[in-house]
């Protein structure tokens, strides 16, 4: 990571004025000089919403005592760097079942097995079998946000489909992990992968 | 499935409205993107939702239009990243060969004759092809080089094959279909990527790949490819198809806020292909078949801006540069274009989307011609391509059915205004079941070569008893008074997930063109004393009419086993010559059915089984009558380790070699054999 913070040389960079004054401008133009600004809403951000999802899995599902390493810790853990994470980063503090949810950042694959819940970006998904062996049965639960995820043996699938949001669940990696998933979130699934 | 780039359904339901106050900071720090960022993650107020509830609330997303597929009012076909990785093609017009209503057939090593439903050949010119929103038709003759399409195959997201016009959308040129080759998002491609692939033709191919992200909202990949084909059959002495180019490029895209989406990418390519032609000449054997190879250089650099700047409303922006050269002797061409995009989407109250847009093309060519065989007049030429685009989707009952209505207005230098409206109409009575039906005019405007050519077809030698002992000429002729060819289309189409297991998917046409731009002779002349000139001027057609139908079905039988088949159907209604341009290297009949089974985690075993009916080309030396063929390809790859893959693919399996068309450049014909490679790629 460089001296400046990459967020901030996007911001430096879409404020140079010629940059405000052309694309902006004449968009800005479109919005205040059209009856469409009565419709403009702000609907929720796709990541607060996918962060929403997972802390609801995460109520769902039983993990097996011994999976918790640290008593009265819950972590959840994301590999590749996604803006998720800052909005599973606020899920700190809150807690599931009595334990109360730490975030981590993870760089390596090698580190997965220490968390409860893992997100995987979409960035890491060209290594996803490497990690999926790697964490074998070990009783972590695997979430991404690509339909094929679960296709390639990971455990929750998050999709949009139109402008909603919908998860798959691959039953047999779940079960084979020990993981006790509730029938609720098995029935509000789309697609169930080795079905019970 | 998403299918992006048809701007006309992304519908916004709030159910989850938005608290005034925040939708009022939002929007106020719209009209400067960059400062949305530090709006960080306080109070996500989701997170005290039911699983029941999370499922209904909606969002938006800056990214390209993408509806399912079960809402697009054509005739579509995707080529997903399964499809090339278990077709084993190793060009993108053998992974064409997959989509029925598409004819591909190899004119040799490095060129192909690709259509849909029809007028294929040669100089096919009724296909509009676009890698990323970028064109790759080339108005020198109308049609496409595809011995320079290509990239990393593992960096093809997907290719949207559109039968059928798309010129309301598209524009002209995209008469009887549009291939969109859609590259992935940086984002799904990084680490590190090697492939290499070696077998009895393919000489050597070597892939390298590198991506990596930039914080947590930007990512970007570097790749190069080195391509090296032999030479196919052939009964020419000397005519070479080799194919051999190096190419690299880099794409980098980043989401500063959730509204705002950048991709900025470029390719360049360089290397040569072998290429043969027949020269006429006025001394015997008075043509000759000469080894032309083809120099090839290209590069391109384009930057998309997607901008969600309300839920009801969204931007997209593109411009790009990309030039090409190819030498060659008999022409070379150099060509500029400047491209810029802009599209609207918005949506009116609960019933209507609108979509508008408008754009401009510049074009500059420069070309010569050694010994003056293919001469263009002007050499060089300036061409500028304005156009505005609306379209409107109507819900008529919601959720049942949709009206969708809209035109292209475009300005081009060879036939000024041309208009190209559409009317669909969308009805899905159940969930995963879609009717649709659909008007659409759409139009070709004459090429640089219909326009400007002087070429000479053939040299007929002196009769020394007749009274004028010239050798004479038959020369093809540019019009620059040609109007645009026209196509009326009706269309009709059906989809269906019959279960779980089973899809289907089914189209029919009645096309009725006008206009068609043809050569066809005039009285001859004598010219400069010293030959008789025989003119094929190009002209346009009275009209006529083709009619067919399509149909593709998957089936996943078993866990391990899932079944493609796809079948076309074509029939053109006039007979005679005026037919022959239609039915051009276009069978009657052609069948395709992938068999893909997944042996264990680790072991595919694919097969691909292929028919093309009995086809002609007419030659100017007569008609060239194409057998049908039966072939088959398969491939047998293994995971030993994560991230490493081994496979072994045979293609044309069935016969030693097959003819599949010929060529209006050259008497050489150049048959395909078959082949077998071995490939290895590793990912980390």
């Amino acid at each position: 990571m460089g001296i400046l913070n990459p967020i901030i040389r996007w911001k430096l960079h879409l404020r140079r004025p010629q940059f405000r004054h052309g694309v902006a401008g004449l968009a800005a133009l479109f919005l205040c000089h059209s009856p469409l600004a009565r419709y403009a809403q702000a609907s929720p951000s796709e990541y607060s919403l996918k962060a929403a999802f997972i802390f609801n899995f995460a109520k769902f599902v039983e993990w097996p005592e011994s999976a918790f390493r640290l008593k009265g810790e819950f972590c959840i853990a994301t590999l590749g760097r996604t803006p998720l994470d800052r909005e599973l980063a606020a899920l700190s503090g809150k807690s599931i079942n009595g334990r109360s949810i730490v975030f981590r950042q993870l760089n390596t694959p090698e580190e997965t097995a220490q968390c409860q819940v893992l997100f995987i970006s979409r960035s890491e998904l060209a290594k996803v079998e490497r990690v999926l062996d790697l964490l074998k049965d070990l009783p972590v639960l695997t979430v991404a946000d690509r339909e094929d995820f679960c296709r390639k043996g990971g455990m929750l699938a998050l999709e949009k489909e139109e402008t909603r949001l919908v998860f798959d669940v691959n039953y047999r990696e779940t079960q084979r992990a020990k993981l006790k998933v509730h029938s609720q979130l098995l029935r509000l699934a789309r697609k169930i992968y080795g079905r019970p | 499935m998403a299918f992006s780039h048809v701007p006309n359904r992304d519908s916004v339901n709030n159910r989850y409205s938005g608290r005034p106050l925040r939708f009022l900071i939002l929007a106020s720090f719209l009209l400067i993107p960059g400062v949305v960022s530090a709006l960080g993650a306080e109070g996500n107020e989701m997170l005290e939702l039911p699983l029941e509830q999370l499922l209904d609330v909606s969002v938006v997303s800056a990214s390209r239009k993408s509806q399912s597929l079960s809402d697009v009012t054509s005739a579509v076909f995707v080529i997903n990243q399964e499809d090339i990785r278990h077709s084993g093609a190793t060009t993108i017009p053998d992974l064409l060969r997959m989509v029925p209503g598409v004819q591909v057939a190899s004119i040799d090593g490095n060129s192909w004759a690709v259509s849909i439903r029809g007028f294929n050949g040669t100089f096919a010119n009724k296909l509009l092809v676009m890698i990323d929103g970028r064109t790759a038709y080339t108005p020198l003759y109308g049609g496409v080089f595809w011995d320079v399409q290509d990239t990393l195959f593992d960096n093809i997201e997907r290719i949207e094959v559109i039968r059928g016009s798309g010129s309301t959308m598209w524009g002209s040129n995209a008469v009887n279909g549009v291939i969109n080759i859609i590259t992935k998002n940086s984002l799904d491609t990084t680490g590190v990527l090697l492939t290499g692939l070696t077998g009895s033709r393919e000489r050597g191919t070597v892939e390298a790949r590198y991506g990596a992200g930039i914080g947590d909202r930007a990512t970007y990949r570097f790749y190069l490819k080195h391509v090296d084909r032999g030479d196919t059959f052939t009964d020419t002495p000397g005519a070479a198809d080799f194919l051999r180019i190096t190419r690299g490029g880099f794409r980098a895209d980043g989401s500063p806020t959730d509204r705002l989406n950048l991709t900025l990418q470029g390719d360049a390519y360089g290397g040569s292909v072998g290429n043969s032609a027949t020269i006429t000449s006025f001394s015997p054997p008075f043509s000759e078949t000469l080894n032309q190879p083809t120099d090839l250089f290209g590069a391109n650099i384009l930057s998309r801006l997607d901008w969600l700047q309300s839920d009801a409303s969204k931007f997209s922006l593109q411009v790009y540069y990309d030039r090409t050269d190819r030498k060659r002797a008999i022409i070379t061409e150099g060509r500029d274009t400047i491209d810029v995009d802009l599209q609207h989407n918005l949506s009116l109250g609960q019933s209507n989307e609108l979509t508008w847009g408008a754009g401009y093309r510049f074009m500059q060519d420069q070309t010569s011609s050694a010994g003056g065989a293919f001469v263009l007049t002007p050499s060089s030429r300036s061409d500028l391509l304005l156009n505005l685009f609306v379209q409107d989707e109507i819900t008529l009952l919601p959720g049942m059915l949709r009206f969708i209505v809209g035109t292209k207005l475009e300005r081009n230098d060879f036939t000024g205004w041309e208009l190209q409206p559409s009317a669909r109409l969308l009805l899905t009575p159940r969930k995963g079941y879609t009717a649709w039906a659909a008007v659409t005019r759409s139009v070709r405007t004459p090429s640089r070569s219909d326009n400007d050519v002087r070429f000479n077809l053939a040299v007929i030698p002196a009769d020394p008893l007749s009274p004028l002992p010239l050798p004479s000429v038959v020369v093809a002729l540019g019009n620059p008074q040609l109007k645009a060819e026209s196509l009326l289309a009706y269309e009709l189409g059906f989809r269906a997930d019959l279960n779980e297991k089973l899809s289907l998917d089914t189209s029919a046409f009645f096309n009725h063109y006008r206009d068609i731009i043809d050569a066809g002779p005039l009285t001859p002349f004598v010219e400069g004393g010293t030959q008789v000139t025989i003119p094929y001027v190009f002209h346009n057609l009275p009209g006529y009419d083709s009619c067919g139908a399509e149909m593709s079905l998957q089936w996943q039988l078993r866990d391990w086993w899932k079944l493609k088949g796809g079948y076309a159907y074509i029939k053109f209604l006039e007979s005679g010559a005026v037919n022959s341009l239609g039915v051009k290297a276009t069978p009657n009949h052609q069948a395709t059915l992938r068999s893909l089974f997944a042996l264990g985690r680790d072991v595919d075993l694919d097969f691909w089984g292929r028919y093309v009916g009995a086809n002609s080309y007419p030659l100017l030396s007569g008609i060239a009558d194409i057998p049908a063929y039966a072939t088959l390809d398969a491939r047998l790859a293994w995971r030993p380790l994560a991230g490493v893959e081994l496979s072994l693919v045979g293609q044309n399996l069935l016969e030693r070699r097959h003819l599949e068309t010929v060529s209006d450049l050259t008497e050489a014909r150049h048959q395909v054999e078959r082949t077998v490679y071995g490939k290895a790629s590793w990912a980390f």
